[in-house]
């Protein structure tokens, strides 16, 4: 046989046909008797979390009482995990401080360069340019 | 070129090597030849004539087929009419042609075997499932026999296809088990079911396959010859 | 400390007293205390509950469990799809424990994954096979297999598993005893073999049942895909699609060719085209220190590929891989008129 197969994986691409919300189970921990918690306290006698839970069903959320300040802990399904403290955060806040970790992936943030704003697993649909199939020949 | 040779019986083409060799030195390319019993004259590296090589082990020629003596016989001993289903007699030529045939220059069936094996087996998975109703009977070794390769070479044999495949032995003088006779004779079946499945779709592939193969009340199906015989179970 | 591929020397005496003077151990650093009998029976009676809980799966139980609810909605399960199924394709008949190994009782049998794993093996090895052949009817048969594997290889399934958020049970039932952890979190947790000891305390079991966490993620995905299966079929073949045949796979970077120029001939000889022969389209800087040339390979009018490369030789070798990507890699039309095309096989050299 001449020809030979090099074994390689098929890649994730979590979004086309199916969608998996990437954040799966998000901790909320609260103090029973620290002033910083007292926006988390609030959010938890709300009626917030009831809805949120309903909207997102696929997210796992549990509720600690500990000492200290209050905390949001996500975890995701890339296996990393995120903390933000709400310490003396008022309900709003609280909430859209829980939102935005919904929204992660869960990735590491980092900055993009200018023109790195295009990620794709795809090639150009269009080529590179090669001069020696242009029809203008180049004189060097 | 010495290491080459393989049967040492045939000592006039021994030292014909030797001779060429201490003549021209070890650079110098030249032709082994060899005298073959029935006159004829074998040289390394020339090309064969195909009529040597296009015929089965049983004589039967791959150029001069007829299709109503042969391509007909398969249809109506897998009753294709009455499962609606259509093949060219291409196709069913490349079903009964292993990759072994003809140095693998016609039409082979390996891939078809692949994709037919995969269909079978996930086919009688389903049969197993019916018939006891439980998932943990999958892995059981009635379960594996049914589409073990020696049944399926059974189903071909009683079916008195097996002249009919084209295939070439790894040593015309000995037995089936070393030429892997049960292997070849498996891959045709599975190509054909293959073939049927690419071909005719899946609806009429497993109709084929749960009617004719997967079949109690069938003559020549699956589960009649693994009770012929018993398949020791391999160790896995 | 104790490899037991000869498990009968791991007899059930040696690990009940491993089991009392790891909980005596425990109890000891926890409550400063010595092991009183009614503890050690406290551990029996919720180890037997967690027995009958994984075997049994009771619904009460279960519906409390919000890591099975949430990995059910997650994965987009329809409601046919009833949690205690869901916590059967959880379980490995590996994670049954040791002293019980021996004798697995038919109901333990029946609560575990192992017949829907092989049936969602033969499911899922049938659609991929079907799938790749119909779109690339050439592949040669060493590069399918490889394009198979690439979909469907344990190590991609425990990744779809993982990205699916499924957990994997890693504390000792003594811990979750004295955690006085609720059942029903065990029950959304993948159960395979390594959770009777700590990784700490240096046992490790060796035997045939002793599963990787790779391969007890694959068992959970493919048992998932067969209990779909039993629902409804189109739902099955569906799932098998919308989560793993819709992964990227470049389909032309599974070939390696070790003679192209050569295969290129037998192909064109087979296929009755003309001879194939490679000419130089463009060149530059021949007598240079990064000379470029691109070569096509030509079979009678016809262009049969191209290639570049900083020598006459890499250039050439590149046309005809070219050529045999156009002819291998070819990709069927889908839903097209014609009948689906079944290929000779590949050229053998």
């Amino acid at each position: 046989m001449v020809v030979k197969a090099i074994s390689r994986v098929s890649l994730p691409v979590n979004g086309v046909s199916t969608f998996v919300l990437p954040c799966c189970k998000i901790t909320l921990q609260y103090c029973n008797w620290g002033g910083s918690s007292q926006g988390m306290r609030h959010f938890l006698k709300s009626s917030r979390l009831d809805k949120l839970a309903t909207k997102y069903p696929s997210i796992e959320f549990n509720i600690i009482k500990k000492s200290g300040h209050p905390l949001v802990r996500a975890k995701y399904t890339n296996g990393r995990e995120k903390v933000v403290c709400v310490g003396n955060m008022n309900i709003d806040n609280v909430e859209n401080k829980i939102l935005l970790l919904k929204d992660s992936s869960g990735e590491q943030l980092m900055k993009l360069s200018k023109n790195d704003n295009v990620r794709s697993l795809n090639g150009s649909v269009r080529g590179v340019w090669s001069p020696f199939h242009s029809a203008f020949k180049h004189k060097v | 070129m010495l290491h080459n040779i393989r049967e040492p019986q045939s000592l006039s083409r021994y030292i014909t090597c030797i001779q060429s060799f201490q003549r021209y030195g070890p650079n110098q390319s030249f032709r082994c030849i060899t005298y073959l019993h029935d006159n004829s004259v074998k040289v390394r590296g020339i090309k064969k004539d195909p009529v040597t090589y296009f015929k089965n082990p049983h004589g039967l020629n791959y150029s001069d087929l007829q299709e109503s003596k042969y391509h007909d016989k398969i249809r109506e001993r897998f009753h294709f009419d009455k499962f609606h289903i259509k093949l060219n007699a291409n196709i069913i030529l490349q079903c009964l042609t292993h990759k072994s045939f003809a140095h693998g220059k016609v039409p082979y069936n390996e891939k078809l075997n692949l994709l037919g094996s995969q269909f079978l087996k996930f086919r009688s998975s389903i049969y197993t499932l019916n018939q006891t109703k439980s998932f943990n009977s999958l892995g059981s070794k009635d379960s594996r026999n049914m589409i073990h390769r020696d049944t399926l070479s059974q189903v071909i044999k009683d079916l008195g296809l097996r002249p009919m495949v084209f295939w070439k032995k790894r040593d015309p003088v000995r037995g089936a088990t070393y030429n892997g006779e049960a292997t070849i004779l498996s891959t045709v079946l599975n190509s054909l079911v293959g073939a049927i499945l690419i071909i005719n779709g899946e609806t009429k592939a497993t109709k084929f396959v749960d009617e004719l193969l997967l079949n109690k009340n069938s003559k020549h199906s699956l589960i009649n010859a693994t009770k012929d015989k018993i398949i020791e179970e391999e160790d896995k | 400390m104790l490899c037991s591929t000869a498990r009968s020397t791991f007899s059930n005496s040696i690990l009940q007293k491993y089991l009392f003077s790891s909980l005596r151990k425990h109890v000891f650093y926890r409550a400063n205390s010595t092991l009183t009998k009614t503890e050690l029976g406290k551990y029996e009676v919720y180890y037997k509950n967690l027995q009958t809980a994984i075997n049994e799966t009771p619904e009460t139980i279960i519906s409390k469990s919000p890591t099975l609810t949430t990995l059910h909605k997650r994965i987009g399960l329809p409601k046919e799809f009833t949690l205690s199924n869901l916590s059967k394709c959880l379980t490995c008949r590996s994670s049954f424990s040791t002293s019980d190994s021996l004798t697995i009782t038919a109901t333990a049998k029946q609560a575990d994954n192992h017949g829907l794993n092989i049936f969602g093996k033969n499911l899922l090895t049938f659609h991929v096979t079907k799938f790749l052949l119909m779109k690339y009817p050439r592949l040669p048969t060493v590069v399918l297999n490889a394009a198979i594997n690439a979909y469907i290889s344990k190590n991609v399934l425990a990744n779809i598993a993982r990205s699916w958020g499924v957990e994997v049970e890693q504390s000792t039932i003594m811990k979750r005893f004295l955690k006085n952890e609720p059942i029903s979190v065990t029950l959304g947790k993948l159960r395979y073999y390594n959770n009777e000891f700590n990784k700490v305390d240096g046992i490790e079991m060796i035997s045939k049942l002793n599963y990787s966490e790779n391969d007890a993620l694959a068992l959970f995905v493919r048992s998932v895909i067969s209990v779909l299966w039993t629902i409804n079929e189109h739902a099955a073949v569906d799932f098998i699609y919308k989560y793993i045949l819709s992964r990227k796979l470049d389909i032309s970077k599974l070939f390696y060719f070790e003679n192209p120029t050569r295969e290129l001939a037998r192909l064109c000889e087979r296929e009755n085209f003309q001879k194939p022969v490679s000419k130089l389209i463009a060149e530059s800087g021949r007598l240079s220190k990064a000379p470029v040339f691109i070569i096509g390979v030509f079979s009678g009018e016809e262009k049969l590929g191209e290639g570049y490369g900083s020598s006459l030789k890499e250039a050439k070798a590149r046309a005809a891989t070219d050529a045999l990507m156009k002819w291998y890699a070819y990709e069927a039309v889908q839903n097209s008129k014609q009948e689906p095309l079944i290929d000779p096989g590949t050229v053998i050299v």
